[in-house]
């Protein structure tokens, strides 16, 4: 194969690339969220190194200078142990976007083979494997996820379990409806044809072609999981002290408010952010990816 | 699709509004309406009571019962000693074993019948025969007899100061005859019959209570009394402080420090600071390592924020403790020894110990809802860390915080439990009957304390309590020495309590001997 040749084939891509740049950048709204989350995320990676009080996280407290408001030394003030909250609220990033990942890509984790298989395979398997998303479907996600922290015992990881095992039918879902029309297409029937295994053609047919929805599904889930993960630590279920979780800052601050307002509504403004720019970025991925829209 | 955005924007903006409105509103029953000048309202954090039954509850529920039902004797925190209340005078034999009261005549239950010594009798018998709640304060009585109408005997298996007890703040209450062959279902419904000062009107579990005067109350009514009491649950500390400020509530308690601040510069709410016997202790896990190891114990006991946690969380409300015993009580003494927060000595005492701290985590389980705890729980984990211990901090509701106590295998209980303490009456002997004394069955010995030498030093203090209470005292202070040597627990603090009530309300007061009760009856404007 020359160079020539790799050319000609990967110039779509390039093209399709483009377009999809093109697409984002005329849409503003997803073009200021895209820019909001690449912050937030550059803030969640620095959050260690550049915030100015980084003892405050864990190791040191300053119980004299408690419920300080904000002021040049502390720009969000400090809160019952004296500690800044400034500090907290940005490292607070890095908690919230690890653990919004972990529990959004185990439930694709367990989504998307659940989905893919009773797609392709259909029949009985289909039955059972949609059934018992059914079961877990019919319950509110939250309230799922309170019960099984209630279960597990209280803490972050337990938190992203639950938020997990509550979350990966929707996937499945998705997934099954696109498997379901792939089996039919011509280049799986092919491949069934000559003999491929069907866990091949799952892995190298079905679930690569299934990728796009998923990635909008999650974006858009993103946000949804973060505010989740803020509720259970809101109720005590989530992240346990001293660990800087916006729900659990608030549920803290909720005794002090209003005299000691600022340590509320910065968390809180961290949340609406965070979860804003990601619902923003679903509605505009899911916009660039439709094809009708791209006609246009 | 813009249309629709605008909506949703527009709905938000609404569900702000109506949240903010929805805060200031504050949920109260308003005390308008007729006869509202000698209403009094208390806005409580807690449900007003668990039950009603005055033989049973051993809990909050004294707040409503030492306001309809009376006991023989009162505890009298100023002077140490034992007021009369429903008995006229007492004696007690030379041994102590054995009580003689002359009940009170012309006192009325509220269902009209006559006070006299059978409904004592009756009463009592009923405690002791349920043997619910507190009812083991009695567990010196043999029996009562009664010598006439009027004058009742205990005869005791063991000498006992039934005059202290008689005072008890639980399981000490007189029963009209006719309640007192009802069961805890009757009593539950808002239903009893006291001597006390003020009917149940209407009792809701969790929620409420209202009371209203009872006319004919042996003692003499004024015009600036109050005649109806609501007692109200508002869990929120702000809403309590709303509701004072606003004067729709004239009586509440336990609030967070910024609450008070704000309080403080009201014109219409004082605060007062009332003593309590509660004593707020961590028993430490002595049946699990590496806390069997008593330098362990004692690095732990140098390594917790005393000054930190009574200056800044507690912001005053409580001291240090000085051992078991707290202050205004007899048993306490300002000469035992403290340990105080010093890094270095707990480091000495950790070498000396031999645990090795790395990667070493310890769990503390604390009563869920507390701020101060929470706060104070941060700074001691901020001070293990630096020996290199790690702490969890466990917030659950107590039941199963003392669920995980007792369980069977020592290895699943927790290394610290975080324990209030006051006492069913007010004698010391009690901080070392429940958290000292060896059991066999896992009850409030959280410390897991099994020591002989200290189970017969407090029996004997026991028994002198009655017939020499100095040498009582004596021992008592001994045991503290050896229990502090010992660092069965970390003796953090004595609690006071905080109450903000309406600068108009007059004659307010509250006993230590019954934490948690204000007796509306002292109480006009």
């Amino acid at each position: 194969m020359n160079y020539s040749v790799i050319k000609e084939t990967i110039k779509p891509k390039i093209k399709v690339f483009k377009e999809s740049i093109y697409l984002l950048r005329r849409n503003k709204l997803t073009a200021i969220a895209l820019y909001l989350i690449l912050a937030i995320v550059l803030i969640a990676i620095l959050s260690p190194y550049i915030i100015p009080y980084p003892e405050h996280i864990s190791d040191e407290a300053n119980i004299q200078n408690k419920f300080m408001p904000p002021s040049g030394k502390h720009f969000f003030g400090t809160d019952e142990l004296g500690r800044d909250i400034f500090s907290r609220v940005l490292y607070g990033t890095r908690v919230s976007i690890s653990t919004g990942i972990l529990a959004v890509g185990l439930a694709v984790l367990i989504g998307i083979p659940l989905g893919a298989i009773a797609g392709f395979r259909g029949g009985v398997i289909d039955e059972v494997i949609m059934r018992i998303t059914d079961m877990f479907l019919s319950f509110p996600p939250l309230l799922l996820a309170i019960v099984l922290v209630s279960l597990l015992g209280p803490s972050l990881n337990n938190a992203i379990i639950a938020i997990a095992v509550s979350w990966w039918p929707w996937y499945t879902r998705l997934v099954r409806g696109q498997a379901i029309s792939l089996k039919e297409r011509k280049f799986i029937q092919a491949a069934q044809t000559i003999g491929t295994p069907d866990y091949k053609i799952i892995l190298k047919h079905i679930i690569p072609n299934t990728i796009s929805p998923v990635i909008v599904q999650a974006s858009m889930d993103m946000g949804g999981v973060i505010l989740t993960i803020a509720s259970l630590s809101f109720l005590g279920l989530g992240a346990q002290p001293p660990t800087p979780e916006w729900g659990l800052m608030i549920s803290i601050s909720r005794k002090y408010f209003p005299d000691v307002w600022w340590y509320s509504i910065f968390p809180g403004l961290a949340i609406f952010v965070t979860v804003l720019a990601f619902n923003l970025l679903g509605d505009g991925v899911r916009e660039i990816l439709d094809p009708k829209t791209r006609k246009k | 699709m813009k249309n629709k955005r605008l909506i949703s924007l527009l709905l938000v903006i609404v569900l702000v509004v109506s949240l903010i409105a929805g805060c200031s509103g504050g949920g109260t029953t308003k005390g308008g309406g007729e006869g509202a000048k000698n209403l009094l309202f208390q806005a409580n954090g807690n449900t007003p009571y668990i039950n009603l039954d005055p033989s049973v509850e051993n809990s909050n529920g004294v707040m409503v019962l030492h306001n309809t039902y009376e006991m023989l004797t009162y505890y009298n925190y100023e002077t140490g000693k034992i007021d009369p209340m429903l008995a006229e005078s007492w004696s007690a034999s030379e041994d102590g074993k054995s009580w003689t009261f002359k009940i009170k005549e012309g006192v009325k239950f509220h269902d009209g019948t006559d006070l006299n010594a059978e409904a004592v009798k009756k009463s009592i018998d009923r405690t002791m025969e349920l043997g619910l709640g507190a009812s083991f304060i009695w567990d010196s009585v043999e029996s009562i007899e009664l010598i006439d109408k009027y004058e009742v005997k205990f005869n005791l298996k063991y000498p006992a100061p039934i005059d202290l007890i008689a005072s008890a703040a639980y399981a000490a209450f007189i029963i009209s005859p006719d309640a007192a062959e009802k069961d805890s279902d009757w009593f539950n419904q808002g239903n009893g019959a006291g001597t006390g000062p003020y009917k149940i009107q209407k009792a809701v579990a969790g929620e409420e209570v209202v009371l209203e005067k009872f006319d004919d109350y042996w003692r003499p009514w004024k015009e600036n009394q109050y005649t109806s009491i609501i007692m109200k649950k508002v869990p929120e500390s702000s809403a309590r402080r709303q509701l004072l400020e606003k004067e729709e509530a004239q009586i509440s308690v336990n609030f967070s420090t910024t609450d008070i601040e704000a309080m403080k510069k009201s014109d219409k709410v004082q605060i007062v600071q009332r003593p309590l016997y509660d004593t707020v202790v961590g028993c430490l896990n002595t049946e699990k390592y590496p806390l069997d190891n008593v330098d362990f114990r004692r690095a732990l006991s140098y390594a917790f924020p005393y000054e930190e946690t009574v200056n800044n969380v507690l912001e005053g409300q409580g001291v240090q403790s000085h051992g078991l015993i707290p202050g205004g009580l007899w048993g306490h003494s300002e000469d035992l020894m403290q340990y105080n927060f010093d890094l270095d000595k707990a480091k000495e005492y950790l070498d000396k110990s031999g645990v090795k701290t790395d990667g070493l985590t310890i769990e503390m389980t604390i009563s869920s809802g507390y701020d101060e705890y929470r706060n104070f729980a941060q700074l001691f984990q901020i001070n293990l860390k630096k020996l290199g211990i790690n702490l969890e901090i466990r917030e659950m509701s107590w039941d199963a915080q003392w669920e995980k106590a007792k369980n069977p295998n020592p290895k699943d209980r927790q290394d610290i439990f975080l324990f209030i303490w006051w006492p069913d009456y007010p004698s010391p002997i009690s901080w070392f009957e429940g958290l000292v004394r060896s059991e066999d069955k896992i009850f409030f010995n959280l410390s897991y304390i099994k020591n002989t030498d200290l189970d017969a030093k407090m029996h004997e203090a026991s028994m002198l309590t009655v017939t020499d209470r100095d040498k009582a005292e004596q021992i008592m202070i001994d045991m503290q020495k050896e229990i502090i040597d010992e660092a069965y627990f970390i003796h953090m603090y004595d609690k006071s309590a905080t109450y903000g009530i309406s600068k108009d309300l007059k004659g307010f007061t509250t006993n230590p001997a019954y934490p948690t009760v204000v007796r509306y009856f002292d109480l006009y404007k």
